[in-house]
């Protein structure tokens, strides 16, 4: 009998540590640790312009952030560049990503585009970068 | 013996074809223990605890999340591929979707209880069959353009699952969900008639004596003061001393070798295909469960696989009249033209096997067991054909599950990469070959079955080997065409 408890303890344990504990974990390590530690993370997903392009056409970040962007493309080759801060991922293959790290060191709006004629309305592949005081 | 002396020895007495696989010690002292089963759930419990969450709270694009990788492409892949055809429902084993319920109506993780928890309420009679999971199948099926490829459909449907297991096993006795509600359990039930494993009793006498019936009812100081390590009755229903003779409601939870207190169940390994032999339990419920999975693996060969767009973006919920037109297309087939065609061929079985007495729905519920070999065939050819495209997902989605930058084993960056597409032919036509060829081998043993003591049954093989091969060349066409 005795035997029988420590078992259902232990399995009660691990059972609590999956359901309760991993999930909980999961989101300090995302919302509270990560902030502090790494640099704001931007994940930006490309489909072409008939499909809704970028996922967003406008990312706004603070002055001196360092920003990491995921660039992912959805579904055939894209890229991004946004020229006026010197930033291009090159092609990037549908189903795979590239991350560029960008430091947002000075205010205003900067244009990003899609680098590579991915589709009859590539042109429309645009956004904008704000970087705000 | 040679091979065809134990053939035929295996014919006269099928329990000579089959291995006592607990003769291994360590099998047999693994599977004896109770914790056992805790021990595969558990892990699965921790994935889709993953899943759920990455469904809900991470990235929406399909190809980057955790919950549509690994559900859609990895489990699936190792569930069609491998668990069902060469483990039966051995997945019913490990599944953590009905664990939480089935854990709250025992009182326990581990350990078995005498009483149970919960109104442990008798399951309706007139929903004792698959008619349920047919039609949850059937609908769930519908909707898969969109619960295979977004995740928070995926997490949702998942966790509502989960919820309606709690809520089934609180209520009602044993695993009434596993039994009559689970969608995934259905279709595992009806291809786990193909596996090469099984539980069986070892001993027909033995069972008969024994007044305990320990392995439907659960251990009792009784029972185990002769034997047995104790253990709960048969959570899906299933009296294995009666004798079970098919593997479609047997979970492999080995709660029968636990509690028999004779050591009289065993785990067996046997030819391939062998339940299809067995008339005992044939129903339509099943016989449409064969429909429905025929018919889905045949719609979405068109819907993901061919080559019109049309249809995809029906499928995918663009608009309200063209998804109706899309509903009434698939339901049916899967409801009203799969069963007509079948319909069809058994008037056809009939006439030509002149046997008028022999009533049309007999011979329409038996011989859509034939269609058992082809149709799990078609799944693994249409498993092959999004699984070696796309499982390379797999790598970027373990080192970031939710898509939100993580890089937990370095290998987020890693790019898609189809593997070996060009083989994709070579191993779809050999398996949908196999399908065929041993449909007809169960086709015609079901035909000395339904026409028993009839010389005609050799020209009914003609019109089933018609029936098979369109079915063939269906699912031929829409790989190579």
């Amino acid at each position: 009998m005795t035997r029988s408890w420590h078992l259902e303890g232990v399995a009660g344990l691990l059972v609590f540590l999956t359901v309760f504990a991993l999930p909980a974990t999961i989101f300090v390590y995302q919302f509270r640790y990560r902030p502090a530690q790494a640099p704001h993370e931007i994940t930006l997903v490309g489909s072409i312009a008939e499909r809704g392009g970028w996922n967003a056409q406008e990312i706004t970040v603070k002055k001196g952030q360092r920003v990491r962007l995921v660039v992912f493309s959805h579904d055939v080759t894209h890229g991004l560049a946004i020229p006026a801060l010197g930033v291009d991922t090159g092609p990037v293959p549908g189903g795979s990503s590239r991350t560029v790290e960008v430091i947002a060191d000075r205010e205003g709006r900067f244009r990003f585009r899609c680098t590579v004629i991915c589709s009859p309305e590539h042109g429309d592949m645009e956004g904008e970068l704000v970087v705000e005081p | 013996m040679s091979a065809v002396s134990v053939k035929a020895v295996a014919r006269v007495r099928p329990e000579l074809a089959r291995f006592d696989l607990l003769r291994f010690r360590p099998l047999r002292w693994l599977v004896r223990r109770r914790w056992l089963q805790f021990a595969l759930i558990l892990p699965n419990l921790f994935i889709f605890t993953v899943v759920i969450l990455a469904g809900l709270f991470g990235i929406p694009v399909g190809a980057k999340n955790f919950s549509i990788i690994f559900v859609w492409i990895v489990w699936w892949a190792a569930l069609i591929l491998l668990l069902v055809p060469f483990g039966a429902r051995s997945w019913c084993a490990m599944c953590p979707i009905p664990a939480a319920g089935e854990w709250l109506q025992r009182g326990a993780f581990v350990a078995p209880r005498r009483k149970g928890r919960g109104l442990q309420r008798r399951w309706p009679k007139s929903l004792r069959n698959l008619w349920v999971c047919n039609f949850g199948f059937a609908s769930i099926a519908l909707f898969s353009a969109i619960l295979t490829t977004r995740p928070i459909v995926t997490g949702g449907f998942l966790l509502g699952l989960m919820v309606v297991a709690i809520v089934t096993h609180l209520v009602y006795e044993r695993r009434a969900f596993c039994r009559y509600l689970c969608p995934v359990g259905g279709f595992l039930g009806l291809y786990s008639m193909v596996a090469p494993v099984e539980i069986r009793r070892v001993d027909a006498e033995v069972c008969r004596k024994c007044s305990y019936k320990a392995c439907f009812r659960g251990s009792t100081p009784q029972s185990l003061q002769v034997g047995g390590v104790g253990g709960y009755g048969c959570p899906n229903f299933e009296f294995p001393g009666a004798p079970m003779e098919r593997n479609t409601y047997c979970l492999l939870c080995t709660e029968c070798v636990k509690t028999c207190p004779y050591e009289n169940i065993t785990l067996r390994a046997r030819p391939f295909m062998a339940d299809l032999a067995v008339e005992k339990g044939r129903k339509l419920d099943e016989a449409f469960k064969a429909f429905i999975m025929l018919g889905s693996a045949i719609m979405y060969s068109v819907v993901m696989l061919g080559p019109w767009g049309w249809i995809k973006s029906w499928a995918n919920l663009t608009s309200a009249p063209h998804f109706l037109l899309y509903a009434a297309i698939f339901l049916g087939t899967l409801l009203v033209a799969g069963p007509a065609v079948h319909l069809l061929f058994s008037w056809t079985a009939r006439g030509v096997a002149r046997a008028k007495e022999v009533p049309v729905k007999k011979i329409f519920v038996e011989y859509a067991y034939v269609l058992v070999p082809i149709g799990l065939m078609g799944w693994i050819a249409f498993s092959f054909s999004f699984v070696l495209p796309n499982i390379s997902y797999a790598v970027s989605a373990l080192s970031d599950p939710f898509g939100w930058g993580w890089n937990l084993f370095g290998t987020s960056d890693y790019p898609w990469t189809p593997y070996y597409p060009a083989l994709l032919p070579y191993i779809q036509v050999p398996v949908l070959l196999v399908g065929l060829l041993v449909s007809l081998r169960v086709g015609e043993r079901i035909s000395r079955q339904v026409f028993a003591g009839r010389t005609r049954v050799r020209p009914v093989l003609v019109p089933l080997a018609a029936y098979l091969l369109a079915i063939t060349a269906l699912f031929l066409g829409l790989y190579l065409g």
